[in-house]
Formats: structure tokens, sequence, C-alpha cells
């Protein structure tokens, strides 16, 4: 029984695996077919000594760690704007499901569009209001935050929607103690809500932490990795080496050191997440 | 500590439900009152009302004074202890005890003073570095009754705070709410439908029922003097023994039985009018006494609890039901049904009854509860 289901994780999984770690320590440059061979590390070395190395691990983390933060934030305000019943509220909740049910490239092409300094949607707005418009996408200092912008629209109502089914499970008598014990609504979200819902939040963390590090759609479709090398994410800097410049040893070797560091970065929020039961 | 005053308090829900129906209590300082009565009588949302956890439709409620209606719960200085004991399970126990103290930004000297002196109360000290989750029932109970400990509120308000513990560790606790009761005479309001609880535990005792207060008295008035049939029912165990019975020329028959009954006891209006018979099971003994009416029964069932045993028998008038009569449709229960209801008795373990067996039992009339059968009042409280 267990056989088929062991070739296709092995077709799916290990071989591909093992092809990556394989590339990885031998010169496969599609420009040099006739220098390919054993190198033992020299691809690794030569991916982090590299010149866009540290700019795109850069690029990534302000990515990641900004982007992440901001959905937290907002996705949590929305949740506890929503835990409330107000009317109105469940069609709300209803419609959060859009943002992340669409085709990441249909909605990357929308926001390209919209971010367009010259006719685009938002600059239009902003020219309607009286406000300077500005060049989104084009310019160096708001590549990235338009990118990020977009993550945090497209992604934050997935955060709300967690937090939100996390916030309804909470027990309503932990409130109704604080608030007897003498908390108002914000002391009981901090005191109560939150380090109830620190599991979750973990978990939150984990997905999006991973799915952020990780996006390339988007990027690739609205910049392009551009103006420049601004926005060169990791991924970016991946598809680059494999798909640009043909080195697929570098690129095997660049996605192994993205493969651990997620593994290092996620390894203590997994242990968190499993802790408190232990601890109960 | 806190007077409490309950002025024709009612809470209507949204879909038009009344859950409380103009309530008035007044709860002195430092007296322990118990709310009592069956599930979904109102006495749970009334505490909560109290509490600031549930808005109150009408009415106000006075503590120390001040009218609290529109003061949050935060601001009423009332300590709640939950039926859930609703602990925060991501604190310690000490954490959890001083939580409320640290809220009110307490000197840290204080907070640990106060919290060390409930723990050392409650014999919380080898507890106080774990989680909720870690600790039985009877510990979390202990440390939710120490959490309201170590506020020093104007009152205590108690949420059927034994109901979720086993039946020894609920005698036990009990035992507890008394001796802190008797430590500390906190204004405390204590919600549950335990009417064992509510009879050990209250200086005085509130029986509701549907919304409405039935009867407040102390344990022992509410014993013996019941106002209406109701209140006869639910207070005692087993509970009392109810039957149709008739006044004829000063005399109560019941079925084959009559019991004469004083003259100044039989309400002028009741002679040769339908009335329900109430009688308690310890008020039919075993031995004979002075004015005692002898009737012999056949026993048909005998439970033995040890030191004494619950005899029931039949006899030959019409059983009504307690609920019935107080819902209103006394005439319909008096009208129809079989001519034989049961009764218990509650004996000494050494009566030699057995089932098929005949014995006789004495009862004295003094003793006897008369009811309206249409409004469920008392005609005459009876009790020796």
């Amino acid at each position: 029984m267990l056989a088929p289901m062991v070739v296709v994780l092995a077709a799916l999984t290990i071989y591909p695996f093992l092809a990556n770690l394989w590339y990885s320590i031998r010169a496969v440059d599609l420009t040099q077919p006739f220098k390919q061979g054993f190198v033992g590390l020299r691809n690794f070395t030569s991916v982090v000594t590299g010149s866009g190395f540290l700019h795109s691990l850069t690029v990534t983390i302000v990515f990641v760690v900004v982007a992440l933060a901001l959905q937290l934030v907002i996705g949590f305000l929305v949740a506890l704007a929503l835990w409330r019943p107000l009317r109105g509220s469940r069609i709300f909740t209803t419609l959060l499901i859009l943002p992340f049910g669409l085709t990441p490239v249909a909605l990357a092409l929308a926001w390209r569009l919209l971010f367009n300094p010259s006719g685009g949607g938002i600059n239009v707005l902003l020219a309607h209001f009286g406000l300077p418009t500005l060049d989104w996408t084009a310019s160096d200092a708001l590549a990235l935050p338009s990118l990020i912008i977009v993550d945090t629209w497209q992604w934050t109502p997935f955060v709300v929607l967690i937090l939100l089914a996390g916030l309804m499970a909470l027990p309503k008598e932990a409130f109704e103690a604080a608030a007897v014990e003498g908390a108002g609504f914000w002391r009981s979200v901090f005191y109560v809500a939150l380090p109830l819902l620190r599991p979750l939040i973990l978990v939150v963390v984990l997905f999006r932490g991973i799915d952020l590090f990780r996006t390339f759609d988007t990027f690739w479709v609205i910049t392009a990795g551009g103006p420049g090398n601004a926005t060169e994410t990791l991924n970016v800097l991946l598809y680059r080496t494999a798909f640009q410049n043909l080195n697929f040893g570098r690129a095997a070797a660049l996605a192994l050191i993205m493969l651990v560091i997620v593994l290092v970065v996620s390894q203590p929020i997994t242990k968190r997440i499993v802790s408190p039961r232990e601890r109960r | 500590m806190a007077s409490i005053s309950i002025e024709n308090v009612s809470k209507r829900y949204a879909d038009g439900a009344l859950a409380v129906n103009h309530v008035s209590l007044d709860v002195a300082d430092g007296e322990f009152v118990v709310l009592v009565g069956p599930s979904g009588c109102g006495k749970s949302t009334l505490l909560r009302m109290i509490a600031g956890l549930e808005e109150i439709s009408d009415g106000r409620i006075v503590v120390n004074g001040k009218v609290v209606n529109e003061l949050p719960a935060k601001d009423r200085d009332i300590a709640m202890v939950f039926q859930t004991y609703a602990l925060f399970p991501h604190m310690t126990v000490e954490r959890n005890l001083s939580f409320g103290l640290r809220l009110r930004g307490t000197p840290r000297a204080e907070t640990e003073r106060r919290v060390r002196e409930a723990a050392a109360l409650l014999r919380l000290e080898p507890l106080m570095t774990r989680r909720p989750g870690q600790l039985s029932g009877g510990q979390r109970q202990r440390v939710a009754i120490g959490r309201a400990l170590v506020r020093e509120p104007a009152a205590f308000l108690m949420d059927e705070p034994l109901s979720n513990l086993d039946a020894k560790l609920r005698v036990h606790m009990r035992t507890e709410f008394a001796r802190l009761r008797e430590r500390l005479h906190t204004t405390t309001v204590y919600v549950t439908h335990d009417q064992v609880e509510a009879m050990t535990l209250g200086d005085r005792v509130c029986v509701m029922r549907d919304g409405l207060v039935q009867q407040v008295d102390t344990p022992e008035q509410l014993f013996l003097r019941p106002r209406n049939i109701f209140v006869a029912g639910f207070i005692g165990s087993p509970e009392m023994n109810f039957a149709a019975g008739r006044i004829e020329n000063g005399e109560l028959r019941l079925g084959s039985l009559r019991f004469p009954l004083p003259a100044a006891a039989v309400p002028a209006a009741s002679e040769g009018k339908p009335v329900v018979v109430g009688l308690r099971p310890s008020d039919i003994r075993e031995v004979p006494g002075k004015d005692t009416v002898e009737m012999r029964v056949q026993v048909e069932l005998v439970e033995r609890l040890g030191s004494e045993i619950l005899a029931v028998f039949p006899v030959d008038a019409t059983g009504v039901s307690a609920d019935s009569v107080a819902a209103g449709d006394g005439a319909a229960i008096m009208a129809g049904g079989e001519s034989r209801t049961s009764f218990t008795a509650r004996l000494d373990a050494s009566t030699p009854a057995a089932a098929g067996r005949p014995i006789p039992l004495h009862v004295n009339p003094a003793a006897i509860h008369l009811f309206d059968p249409a409004t469920g009042m008392a005609l005459r409280q009876g009790g020796t």
C-alpha cells in the first residue's frame, strides 16, 4: 500500500533534492558546457562572496520583516474590530477571502498598472486630491515599499481570518474575569487575548514568514528585481543565476543556502509553537 | 465592605425573553446571601448584572449607596468567582492571584504581602509557580477564590463555584467556604442550584423561579415556613410530599386519613374546599409523640442511607406536582389524576421497615403545610 506513495514522494521530493545537492557541488554552467565536473564547495563560496548575495539577502530580510510586521499588526487590529459582532461584519469576513484567492500573477499585473507613474490608478487618485504623485515601482526608494504594500494587501486578510478564528475560540470567561479584575478593553487585549493567541500568532509568523521569503511572482511581474537591483531578493537572484546566466551549479548552491536559512530561522519558532502544550 | 441593593431589576433579552423579572433584594454589609433556584431561573443573570457583565434592562443596582447601572465591570470594585474558575491559563498561580492588584497599580510590596496572605489562607504556597493546567479541580477552585480575596473587594460574587467539583470535593470545599465566610465577613452574593449549599452557607437565601423571587428568608424559615408550594418543594431533601386534600369541619382529609387541625390554623376561606397538603419526609415519625395521628402504611420501597432510611409508601390521595401548581394549573391538577400517590418518610435506620410490610407511622398535624391549589401560596405554614 505504501509503495505508490513512496514512489510519488521519491519522484517529486527526494529526487529533485538529491539532484539539487548533486548540481551544487559540480560545475554546471550551460555557457561553458565543456567545463563540467566536481568543484566541491566552490559554488557555495562564489554565491556567498558574489556581488549580489549580501544585497539580495538584505532586500529579502527587509521585505520579510516589514511585510510580516505590517500584516500582523493590521491583521490583528482588523480581527479585533471584527471580533465584536457588528452589522455587516459577517459579509466583510467573507469578502476577506477574495484577495488571497486571486492568482498572484494576475494580481501583480493589476498592481503594476495601478503603480504606473503616468496614468496609473494610484497616481490618478493622488492627483485628484491635489497630492503629489509618486514614482512608485520606478523609484529606487519606493519600489520595495510598493511590493510590501501589494503583499500586505493580498495577505493581511489571511492573517485576519486566522487571528479572528483564534479570538472567537478564546474562553469568554477569561475576558469577563479580566473585566471584573479591573481590565478595560485594551488591557484585556494585551494581558489576556495576545498571550492566549501566542501559539496561533507563531503559526502565522511561521507560515507567512516562509511564504514571504519565497515570494517570487509579484517581484518578477511588477519590478523584475528593478529598478537596477533595488528589489532583487534571493529568489530573483536565484532565477537570474539559473535561467538568465544559465549557471545551474551556482543556482543549486544558492537554493541550498536559502533552504538552510529557512530551517535555521523557523526552527526556534516551531519549537515555541509546540512548547506551550508541554507546559500545561 | 459594602451593601448591595437591587431595586426592581429586570433583564429582557433582544428576543423578548424576560430572564429576571422585577427583582428587589437588599444585601446588608457583610451579609452572605445565596441565590438559589433551578436552571434558567435567572439567578446567574442577576449575579452578572451586579458584576457589570450583563446590561440592566430596567431598575437599578446600588452598591454602597452608589447607582452602578452604567459603571463598567472594571470600576465596580467587586470580585467574582466563576463556575469555570476563569483562571488565566498563561499565567502562574502567583500571577493569577496578583493580576487585579497589578492592574490597579498596587505597590509591589503590598501586592506580595496580600498574595502571600491569600496563598497561606488557601494553602496555595506550594503551587505558586504552577499554571492552571497543572492544577486539580479543587486547587483551581482555591486559586479562583484567592484571586477574589487578594483584591479585598467591596463584595464577592460567586457563580456556582462548586458545581464543577466531584461530590466529595464539593462537600469539602463547602466547608472551606463556610470557614472563610466566618473569617472574612465580606458581603457575598452566592449563586447555586444546590439547595444544600444554599442552606448551609447563606445568612439568607433568595429562592428564584422563572426570573421571579419566590421568597427571601433565613434557611430555617425557608424550611419551616415556605411562602409557596415551589419553595416548599425546592427546599429540603428528600422533597416535601404533596397531595390533594380537603378541609371539612376543621379537619384535614387526605384520602382515608383524617388530621384534626387546630382551629386557629384553618383559614376560614378554606373550609369545605380542596387544598394541597405538604408534608416533609422528616415530619413523618416512626414513634408516636404528643398530638400525633397514626397512619398505617404499606411500605413499597426502602432506601438505606446508613444512619437513616427513606421509606416510600402509597397514600390514597391525588398526587400534586409542586411545579404545576405554582405555574397556575392547580385546578387541572385537582380535577384529574389517579387518586393514589407515593409519600416518602425519613426514618431512623433502626425502624423495622421492609418492602411489602405494614408499619405504623405518626404525623403531628401541626407539621402539615397547606397550600392554595390555584395560586400555590401557603394557606398555613407547618413545622415542628
